[in-house]
């Protein structure tokens, strides 16, 4: 065999061998899309495959709209505000912005400064052009994004809003932000009390709200009316084995008004990382895990003064106790109520598989349901 | 530029000057004894599993014992018996002139325990191997070029860093071998491969299959003592110089050399993971890296010694989205000592390797860290009658700044029997391990082989058949065990993985009606693996654990054909590969389904034009379902190289020009860090006439 036939064999040959494999490539078993529902339950996907699930009052199925690869998107929290959902990816996964739309089923990227390194956002206005809220904690100051349908967003800024601004919130005229007060561009070490600085529209004086029993690199808020409750998630050493706790997670009462702390109420000693959401039956519950040692979640039902709302099966300790269909304790996170007091709440499971938990007021699991993988946040479409 | 030019100035005349002592000390052993008797014949001696030429073998001929500086020697015939440590001895009569091909011990002491049907038995698997010397002509330059033209391999580069994943598996479940040393670092599992410069290698095999601590198979490199000097410049600022040299007296050669890399890395990138709606074109910062290593052996009749050190400094550049670790940057520190010694029927082995890791983040110093591993071992092999025995123990131990501790002792125990039984060849292997903390760990292997019709010049094929089951079973490593649980507070028990059955059947046939010679291998593969270790990343759950079964099914084929000046070797692999954990069906991250490769090489006296091409089908990038959106498109990669030949009066040069990513593709090889576009390089390789 001449060698021009030789060669023109041998491309053929490569041609078909690579035919098969691009043939072999098509199949696969990719999940499909269904239909997005228009209540329910928002679940957030934290990793693994970051996204929202979305699931309806009842049944199994589910929704999937997916927010980025895990390099892209790292948020533990979400806000939901009617049908939008604002997240946040820290500097780890390049300070991003998604607005996801969950009736049309799309989402929208905005880059935030970078190495700004950002936890959550707020929307403040959402007709025409968006208005979002973010805290950067590594640059200490607060944007406000204006999000236009079309074209680019556009950023101004708050500067010298504390040493780890976390969150924030516009309340008369003025933007609140909430300062963990840590290290959060070195190594997230608590330098004191979490603090409420306020922001006037107008003029050039600020005020500083100190909320003396809460410590920690990460704080939030729930805002009900002229009042907010921060909770701080506590200070934790876990620089030297074993892991220490120098302060349990807190929260406290702010009358937003007269700019006065009126409740501080620490969780229940080695009580860590606290988040606070609002439940659609007016009551607050804080998730949290139990010890540095066992890193169980709890949950806990708290009124307006800060005091166990005491209405259901609950530990020693305060907090709720759940039940499976064995009647055997189980324990979930990131809970809040229905307008029913059904406890909704996340539960991961082997290989990071989650699920949505929901229970009787009387703390019974009545529904359980798959909602993807890396679950870290819960909210309810009413 | 000026450690790169010092390095090639400095090395260059003591490669000359001891090329010209191995010259003499070859002479004066060999030459004057024999060289004019007609009773005399050639003998050469290549590794059996890289093909490439074995220097310091020690003869016992009818009239004394003799250490040979070179591959080939001229000899009386007669019965002789050749020895050379990390092979196994053999006795050969030379009645003309001989080919010998000598087995590593090495590569089967770290195979032999479940692989039943090693490349050095089987002619079908001859593809599987590339000496240092094929790669060079066909382009490559470093360790990853070369084993990026091994058949059934998908390469994984990230942070400098090139790891390896074989059938179906994950990274962490390669071995990668030195002479039979394990590489692989204790703390996390991985081998870089990258690690070793190409001119302290002789050559490279790889061995899909489950077997000798691997799940998803082994690479082997082997050792050189062959003198080159290697320069090299390429795209995006790369230079490198590597020079060995060799002294060779008449009890000892001795081998040594040096290599410095350094390359900029800042090619441009399409940034897919930005928030714009069209992706912007960036150039790569802190992605540059420099290596820096020393080698040395000293071999003797029945003993040798070897070590190796090694320095690796590198932006550590997150991904290209991120810009929090634009300034971070990483220094790897490795040292190996390895002594191998024959005494009487037995080989004694024993080392030492020390890994050192930092990392800095000049903008956050608290996140500073250092890391430090050792590992120690000892072994012993021999023969018992029929059976090869070996065993041996060892220590792992690391700890870093932030307080991490661990440490643990190990041990095994290996038994094998080789028998031929009429026409079929049969295998039976057992091995014991015992790893503090994961208790006693039994596995086995059988395998069998039979030729159906031998080859022959005839248009009928050459079959052989061959069947194999082994099993394995992988230790968590020393991170796994101190990440095992949340925030590293309470440490949650962690089970060893273990394969359940790794099976294959396959058959070749070969057909070598001059000038044409082809060879065509299929085979079936499955593998089945409890107690998967699997990270799965989160918040206060980021840890690894033991999750569901892995399971994989596929198809593994390759052709090799030659003809006249013309050789073409092609492969290709089908895996499905996942696992399962409750209702969940992940598959196995960044291995894709399909996957082809081919090499075609022009020779035409002394130049060789060459292509290697590789296809890699979808590659899932998370632990999570497979979803189109959560995967990294398919794509072909198409590497161009030109070498030509030089003889001069001392020297064999030898000029290669190499375009790598030929068509430009933008592409990832792990999920947010991007792979440059076309790219090229020009080598350099000077290689002493005497040195052969």
């Amino acid at each position: 065999m001449s060698h021009p036939a030789v060669l023109r064999t041998l491309r053929h040959a490569t041609i078909t061998a690579l035919g098969f494999a691009l043939v072999a490539c098509s199949a696969d078993d990719a999940i499909r899309p269904s239909p997005i529902p228009s209540r329910g339950i928002v679940v957030l996907d934290g990793y693994v495959q970051p996204g929202l699930t979305l699931l309806g009052d009842t049944g199994t199925s589910s929704t999937r709209l997916a927010l980025g690869s895990p390099a892209e998107f790292d948020a533990a929290l979400f806000t939901l505000e009617r049908d939008t959902v604002l997240a946040v990816s820290s500097r780890s996964a390049g300070d991003q912005l998604f607005i996801a739309d969950l009736r049309a089923g799309t989402v929208k990227r905005v880059q935030l400064p970078v190495e700004g390194n950002g936890t959550r956002a707020r929307l403040i206005n959402g007709n025409g052009t968006a208005r979002v809220l973010i805290a950067l904690r590594d640059s200490q100051s607060v944007v406000n994004v204006a999000v236009p349908a079309t074209g680019e967003a556009t950023i101004t800024r708050i500067e010298n809003v504390g040493q780890c601004p976390i969150d924030a919130f516009r309340f008369e005229n003025a933007t609140w932000v909430v300062d963990a007060n840590a290290n959060c561009r070195t190594d997230y070490s608590a330098i004191g009390p979490v603090r409420l600085i306020r922001v006037p529209d107008a003029g050039t004086t600020r005020d500083t709200i100190v909320l003396s029993a809460l410590r920690g690199s990460a704080a939030g808020v729930v805002l009900k009316g002229d009042v907010a409750f921060v909770t701080a998630i506590g200070d934790a050493d876990f620089s030297a084995f074993p892991a220490t706790l120098n302060a349990p997670a807190a929260i406290a009462k702010v009358d937003l008004r007269n700019r006065q702390v009126t409740a501080q109420q620490s969780l229940p000693s080695g009580a860590y990382f606290a988040v606070a959401r609002l439940g659609l039956d007016n009551a607050l519950y804080v998730s949290y895990y139990e010890n540095l040692t066992t890193f169980t979640e709890r949950v806990m039902q708290l009124r307006d003064d800060l005091t166990l709302a005491g209405t259901s099966p609950t530990s020693p300790s305060g907090w709720r106790l759940f039940f499976d269909e064995n009647n055997a304790e189980i324990t979930c996170g990131s809970a809040l109520a229905d307008a029913l007091g059904r406890v909704h709440c996340v539960s991961i499971g082997a290989a990071s598989a989650t699920s949505v938990l929901v229970f009787d007021q009387s703390g019974k699991l009545v529904r359980r349901v798959a909602a993807g993988q890396g679950g870290v946040d819960l909210a309810l479409r009413p | 530029m000026s450690v790169f030019l010092l390095l090639a100035i400095a090395t260059a005349p003591m490669r000359f000057s001891s090329g010209s002592l191995a010259d003499r000390a070859a002479t004066a052993t060999v030459a004057p004894a024999y060289g004019a008797q007609r009773d005399s014949a050639r003998l050469c001696l290549h590794d059996a599993v890289s093909g490439t030429p074995v220097v310091g073998a020690t003869v016992v001929t009818t009239v004394g014992t003799q250490l040979l500086a070179s591959d080939c020697a001229r000899l009386p015939v007669g019965q002789l018996l050749i020895r050379r440590i990390g092979y196994r001895a053999q006795s050969v009569t030379l009645r003309g002139d001989l080919q010998v091909a000598l087995t590593p011990l090495a590569a089967r002491a770290t195979l032999d325990t479940v692989r039943v049907v090693s490349a050095d038995d089987d002619d079908a698997a001859q593809g599987n191997r590339l000496s240092a010397t094929a790669a060079r002509e066909r382009g490559a330059s470093t360790v990853p070029d070369l084993v990026s033209m091994l058949p059934f391999t998908q390469l994984q580069q990230t942070r400098g860093a090139t790891v390896l994943s074989l059938r179906g598996a994950r990274r962490e479940h390669t071995v990668v071998t030195l002479d039979g040393i394990v590489l692989n670092d204790p703390s996390t599992g991985l081998a870089d491969i990258g690690e070793l410069p190409l001119t302290a290698i002789n050559g490279a095999s790889v061995h899909p299959g489950a077997g000798g601590g691997a799940i998803g198979g082994v690479l082997a490199l082997q050792s050189t003592t062959a003198p080159l000097i290697m320069s090299r410049v390429g795209a995006f600022g790369e230079r490198a110089a590597e020079a060995t040299a060799r002294l060779v007296t008449t009890r000892v050669i001795w081998h040594g050399g040096g290599a410095f890399m350094e390359r900029r890395n800042d090619f441009s990138f399409r940034n897919t993971s930005a928030a714009a709606e069209t992706a912007p074109v960036e150039q790569r910062v802190n992605n540059d890296e420099s290596r820096a290593s020393l080698f040395t052996t000293l071999l003797g009749d029945r003993w040798r010694v070897m070590a190796t050190a090694s320095r690796i400094d590198r932006g550590m550049v997150g991904a290209m989205n991120v810009r929090t670790y634009d300034h971070d940057r990483g220094r790897t520190d490795r040292g190996s000592l390895e002594a191998q010694a024959q005494v009487g029927g037995a080989q004694l082995r024993a080392g030492a390797r020390v890994f050192h890791l930092e990392y800095r983040d000049p903008m956050r110093p608290a996140f500073d860290n250092d890391a430090r591993a050792q590992v120690l071992h000892a072994d012993i092999s021999t023969r018992w009658k029929r059976i090869r025995w070996a065993s041996g123990a060892g220590a792992d131990a690391m700890r870093a700044s932030n307080g991490l501790r661990q440490s643990r002792s190990r041990g095994y125990i290996s038994g094998s029997i080789d028998e031929q039984l009429a026409a079929t060849r049969v295998d039976v292997t057992a091995r014991v391990d015992a790893v503090e903390g994961n208790g006693v760990l039994p596995t086995f292997g059988l395998g069998a082989s039979r030729t159906l019709r031998a080859v022959d010049t005839s248009l009928l094929p050459g079959i052989d058949v061959r069947a194999r089951v082994a099993q394995a079973v992988r230790v968590p490593t020393l991170y796994d065990l101190y990440f095992s649980s949340p925030q590293r507070v309470t440490v949650r028990a962690l089970r060893a993985e273990r394969v359940l059955y790794d099976a294959e059947l396959a058959t070749t046939l070969a057909w070598k009606p001059a000038p044409l010679s082809v060879a065509l291998s299929s085979g079936l593969v499955a593998r089945r693996v409890r107690d998967a270790i699997v990270w799965f990343p989160g918040n206060f759950s980021w840890s690894p654990a033991n999750v569901g079964i892995e399971q994989m099914f596929g198809v593994e084929s390759q052709l090799q054909m030659a003809s006249g000046p013309v050789v073409l070797d092609g492969w290709f692999s089908w895996y499905d590969s996942w696992l399962t954990s409750g209702e969940l069906r992940i598959p196995t991250p960044y291995v894709s389904r399909d996957a082809a490769g081919a090499r075609v090489a022009l020779e035409r006296g002394p130049s060789t034009l060459s292509t290697n091409a590789r296809f890699l089908g979808r590659r899932p990038f998370t632990v999570g379902p497979r979803d189109p959106l959560y995967e990294l498109p398919a794509l072909t990669l198409v590497d161009v190289a030109l070498s030509h030949h030089v003889s001069l009066s001392r020297f064999s040069t030898l000029l290669s020009l190499s375009l790598e990513n030929l068509t430009d593709q933008a592409w990832q090889s792990v999920r947010g860090f991007p792979e440059p576009g076309r790219r090229w390089s020009v080598a350099l390789f000077l290689t002493p006439r005497s040195a052969r």
